[in-house]
């Protein structure tokens, strides 16, 4: 114990020196929180939103290129061109919903749902947009239509249809008038989706931008004179929270519940579940997650190709706990490796009932064991979506 | 010496600190009230959730749809304002203590001690006739009207809260409080960045001279407030400790209701020496002529029990085997009041007698806070493995068992299985000890080095 220390620092504090420069003795400031927040933030979160602005611009063209050259009876590879442009946008999308703070996650959300809103989406509703639109295209108002009808995952849908048909019940008004136009219906529906989500993309990218909203210079400013977070310690809790989305939405949503070793809306226990698959037309859910896996990998350590600078593992260093950044940073590595070593059809791997994907989901498990124990209670951080109420 | 306890328990004493203290209760519970209307916690706590965990023999009790709970809240805050006030108190007190009894009955991760203490107090002022000065009642009914009640009436308004404060230091004797300083080292550590005092935090000797100082308040500030010659000095001791923890930590009302409530320590006529202050006169009762009135055989009867519950209550924890920290066995209706830190994930497997296995998130079935709070307490876990069980049924699920693979750190301790994850708690029986429940992990906490 070391208590005799304190009474300089009391009198310190005492006289008003709580601004002034650490005195020799003082303990080592060897750890800035905010440093972390302006590295997290200007170098590792707003590349993200930037390239995924980049490439969401990209697919409109793609598509309008299909498009017309499906008009034009010749389609060639321009739908191979446009899903690859989907794909990389959504790629990237992927990057940044691995943690999803700051402006697309404010409003429950909101930006988020409308750039990508799965699980939420209805392909009869599609479907019904697909000939309502190509019938009458001055009907059609993006603006006014739910997020279940729009976004990445919508035009997912429209540019791998599983069938020619439409997926509802009882057949939507004007479908049966499309004919041998539903290939041209759906790829301008696409289209239009596609000049939305490019829109969103970039207001979300602005409002992370010092030049637009700065959200990157409101998390690195934390705490501040004029900033909207008491501490930098509680923008610190806030990018926490983001890392979150590895536990609930990639560790069970994504991959535990469509291979049926988590609750699932089938009921199947060990077996498949498609319902519950991510993006299930394209099969692209093996490379979502391993994009997901990469952007956390950055955050919580702060490294890029490009940069390196302070994060969670530096944080948990500077509190004398580098065995414990060590060890998460090895089990989400590991879980990176096992995620590689599965099939990139994710389909063909819950087909064949391949071990690899449990494998890969109890890897991943380590990582957010540590996550929500003492990650957690090291960094004295709270659990996400939790509402801070009285305690005792 | 029983005699003269007898006699200065039955002497006349004047009224006033008791009707100062249910003043000061019902002013305090209004802004509880107040408080939690104009926040989210209402929707937070009974709307959001879509099950509850429950106490024994009260499964029963449900919230009222969102309008209802917010409308009982509101009924509170007006049963709250008749208690400071004194209108029809015989009524309004027991209202107010059954409807706030009824908020904590709903869902255990409402549990907070202070709200325990709501109830107690609510409780002891429905027994008590605090209204019989200050009051609508005692103005309006001259035969309500009182200058002096029996000594034991304000002892046992002391005994409650001299037992919260005593049982909550004797709950702080733990190694990992006094020798390591933990979880005060952890809490510290993230409020570095608080104004002018957050520099001291970044000393980690102040988290073990901040645990000695709140043991030692606790265990001993009864003895300094019940002594008149160290009353005052003591009291101004009481406003800085809950100020300050107040300032440092999420406790709500408590340090208020504690402060509030230790003024029943001074003399029995405090109120009038204050109010003589402010140019108020107000004359204390000449008490050589009242009667000494005993409690009737009834209410001593009723009292000891009370008595011997408030002290058996926080003590049962040491005839169950194990850490109360990690078990919490008996850790409830204790005043253990935080004193230790729990993170960590609970994950539910069902396991079909084909060996097939089925993980079943918590969340679900809980909101954030509720996972959180069920993550540290095992009976809750093993409510909520019942109620998964009943679910998975249910839905047409048969012949499997309910297990908890559970990592849990203490105090920053590793992260260590807390639930059998062998035992299928669909066959645990909640009663007697709890072998379910693994051993505590061993070893000191780890300690962190407080940053800026």
């Amino acid at each position: 114990m070391r208590a005799p220390r304190l009474l300089p620092l009391i009198l310190a504090a005492a006289c008003g020196g709580g601004g002034a420069d650490p005195k020799p003795d003082a303990k080592p400031d060897s750890f800035d929180r905010s440093a972390m927040l302006a590295h997290l933030a200007r170098e590792v979160l707003l590349p993200i939103q930037a390239r995924a602005a980049a490439e969401a611009a990209g697919v409109p063209a793609a598509i309008d290129g299909y498009c017309d050259a499906l008009e034009a009876g010749t389609p060639g590879t321009t739908l191979d061109t446009a899903r690859a442009t989907w794909a990389r946008a959504m790629d990237t999308w992927q990057r940044a919903e691995a943690v999803l703070i700051g402006p697309a996650a404010m409003d429950n959300k909101a930006l988020r749902s409308l750039i990508y809103a799965w699980p939420i989406i209805s392909t009869c509703e599609i479907d019904r947009d697909t000939a309502s639109r190509y019938l009458d295209p001055s009907s059609y108002d993006i603006s006014t239509k739910l997020v279940r009808v729009r976004s990445l995952a919508a035009i997912e849908y429209l540019l791998y249809p599983p069938s020619e048909s439409h997926s509802c019940i009882t057949t939507p008004p004007g479908w049966d008038t499309l004919g041998a136009n539903v290939p041209r219906a759906r790829c301008r529906l696409a289209e239009a989706i596609a000049i939305d989500v490019a829109a969103k993309t970039v207001v979300v990218e602005t409002a992370w931008k010092p030049d637009g909203g700065n959200y990157a210079g409101t998390l690195a400013n934390a705490g501040k004179s004029g900033s909207p977070f008491a501490s930098a310690h509680e923008a610190v809790n806030v990018v926490s929270n983001g890392l979150f989305y590895v536990d609930y939405i990639v560790k069970d949503m994504k991959i535990a519940e469509p291979a049926g070793i988590a609750d699932n809306s089938c009921g199947a226990v060990g077996t498949k579940c498609l319902a519950e698959l991510e993006l299930p037309y394209a099969d692209r859910t093996t490379f979502a997650v391993r994009e997901n896996l990469a952007a956390l990998r950055e955050v919580f350590t702060g490294t890029t190709p490009t940069t390196d600078g302070l994060g969670f593992d530096d944080f948990l260093r500077a509190l004398g706990h580098g065995d414990v950044a060590d060890q998460m940073t090895a089990n989400l590595d590991n879980a990176i490796a096992e995620m590689n070593k599965l099939s990139d059809s994710f389909l063909a791997a819950l087909n064949s009932n391949d071990p690899q994907i449990a494998v890969a989901h109890t890897a991943l498990r380590a990582f957010t064991t540590d996550l929500k124990s003492q990650f957690l209670t090291l960094l004295a951080l709270e659990l996400p979506d939790d509402v801070p109420t009285d305690n005792d | 010496m029983l005699d003269r306890i007898r006699a200065a328990a039955t002497r006349p004493v004047d009224i006033a600190s008791l009707a100062a203290f249910r003043v000061i209760f019902g002013t305090v519970m209004f802004a509880s009230c107040v408080r939690l209307l104009a926040s989210s916690w209402i929707d937070t706590m009974y709307v959001e959730p879509s099950w509850f965990f429950t106490y024994p023999g009260f499964s029963w009790v449900q919230p009222w749809p969102a309008w209802g709970m917010y409308l009982h809240y509101a009924v509170l805050a007006l049963l709250s304002l008749g208690i400071a006030s004194g209108t029809f108190y015989r009524v309004v007190t027991p209202l107010f203590t059954l409807g706030f009894l009824y908020t904590q009955l709903i869902d255990v991760t409402n549990y907070l001690n202070h709200h325990y203490l709501v109830v107690l107090l609510g409780g002891l002022l429905t027994c008590l006739p605090a209204h019989g000065a200050w009051s609508i009642d005692a103005r309006r009914d001259p035969s309500v009207r009182r200058r002096v009640v029996p000594a034991w009436m304000v002892w046992l308004v002391r005994f409650q809260i001299g037992i919260v404060y005593t049982f909550a230091g004797l709950a702080k004797l733990k190694v990992d409080w006094l020798l390591h300083g933990q979880p005060l080292n952890l809490w510290l550590a993230a409020r570095t960045e608080t104004p002018i005092f957050g520099r001291l935090f970044l000393e980690p000797s102040l988290a073990y001279v901040m645990s000695w100082a709140g043991f030692l308040f606790d265990t001993t500030i009864t003895l300094w407030l019940s002594w008149r010659r160290t009353r005052l000095y003591a009291y101004f001791v009481v406003i800085f400790f809950h100020g300050a923890t107040g300032y440092l930590f999420n406790i709500g009302m408590f340090p208020i209701i504690m402060t509030s409530s230790a003024l029943i320590f001074f003399s029995p006529s405090w109120p009038r020496t204050l109010l003589a202050r402010f140019g108020r006169r107000s004359s204390p009762p000449d008490v050589t002529h009242e009667p000494h009135v005993a409690p009737p055989r009834v209410a001593r009867v009723a009292i000891a029990i009370y008595v011997a519950l408030q002290v058996a209550l926080p003590l049962r924890h040491h005839v169950y085997p194990g850490s109360v920290l990690w078990n919490e066995d008996g850790m409830r209706f204790a005043w253990h009041v935080l004193i230790r830190e729990k993170h960590g994930p609970v994950v539910f497997v069902a396991v079909f007698a084909d060996g097939k296995r089925l993980e079943v998130p918590a969340r679900n079935y809980l909101t954030a806070r509720q996972e959180r709070e069920m993550a540290g307490q095992p009976d809750l876990i093993l409510q909520l493995a019942r109620h998964i069980g009943a679910s998975l049924r249910g839905r047409g699920f048969r012949d499997f068992a309910v297990h908890a693979e559970t990592a849990i750190s203490l105090n920053a301790r590793r992260p260590a299985p807390m639930i059998d994850p062998a035992v299928d708690l669909l066959r645990v029986r909640d009663i007697g000890p709890r072998d379910w429940v693994l051993p505590a992990p061993g070893g000191p906490p780890r300690s962190v080095t407080p940053v800026r």
